[in-house]
């Protein structure tokens, strides 16, 4: 599952950005920054890998690219 | 009536000052937090003194955990989990952080010695000079005896 929140940020620019980028998944807001806070998050982007178990397994901050996220992936899917 | 002013004015600012809003226990306990945690994006400054969305956000965050009844302690062990010992604006009294506390009270207290050495010293005019050997007990004695020995 790959799900975007998007933090500090205005409804109006967010959706400017989906449709820009053409993003297909889930996006959603964290106008509170309940999230942010709760993930400790300090700065943006800021991608968390979570396990099957629903723990944090690894965090990158920073922009993060393809080979990146798949090898991240592959790390946590291998049996 | 003129008597009566300084009085009346006293009295007058007594009364505005009791009339003031007084902040809440739990506004007084959330400002106190701030003031000890510290600003994740705003390096060097407090939540209390940051207006990062960040910042603005941790204080909503702890008025409404305060208001909901939890502690004090809790809400601070809680953003300690996420964001580490460094959201504290006092190092914990313990551990590698313990010296951060010993060490400044230590210098103090050596520099405070070595002050007061230097001063002893220079007030009995000492101290640039190498420290003299003391007298042999008998020197007194040999001197007069070579004197002795040496007159006509």
């Amino acid at each position: 599952v790959f799900i975007g929140v998007d933090i500090q940020d205005t409804e109006a620019d967010a959706l400017a950005f989906i449709r820009e980028f053409n993003i297909t998944y889930a996006n959603g807001p964290d106008p509170q920054g309940r999230i942010t806070i709760d993930y400790g998050v300090v700065k943006i982007p800021t991608s968390f890998f979570v396990d099957r178990e629903g723990i944090i397994a690894r965090r990158w901050l920073g922009a993060i690219d393809r080979r990146h996220i798949t090898q991240f992936l592959e790390e946590l899917l291998s049996p | 009536v003129r008597r009566w002013l300084p009085l009346l004015a006293t009295a007058s600012l007594f009364l505005a000052a009791c009339l003031q809003p007084q902040p809440t226990d739990l506004e007084a306990t959330a400002r106190d937090m701030e003031r000890n945690l510290m600003c994740q994006v705003c390096p060097g400054q407090t939540i209390a003194e940051s207006s990062a969305p960040l910042a603005l956000q941790i204080k909503a965050l702890i008025r409404e955990r305060l208001a909901a009844g939890e502690s004090r302690e809790s809400i601070i062990s809680y953003l300690v989990d996420r964001y580490g010992e460094s959201i504290l604006a006092s190092p914990p009294k313990r551990g590698a952080n313990l010296l951060l506390w010993v060490l400044p009270a230590s210098a103090i207290a050596a520099g405070g010695g070595f002050l007061y050495w230097v001063l002893r010293r220079w007030r009995r005019g000492t101290l640039f000079l190498e420290p003299v050997p003391e007298e042999p007990p008998d020197y007194a004695q040999r001197v007069d005896q070579e004197l002795e020995e040496f007159r006509y």
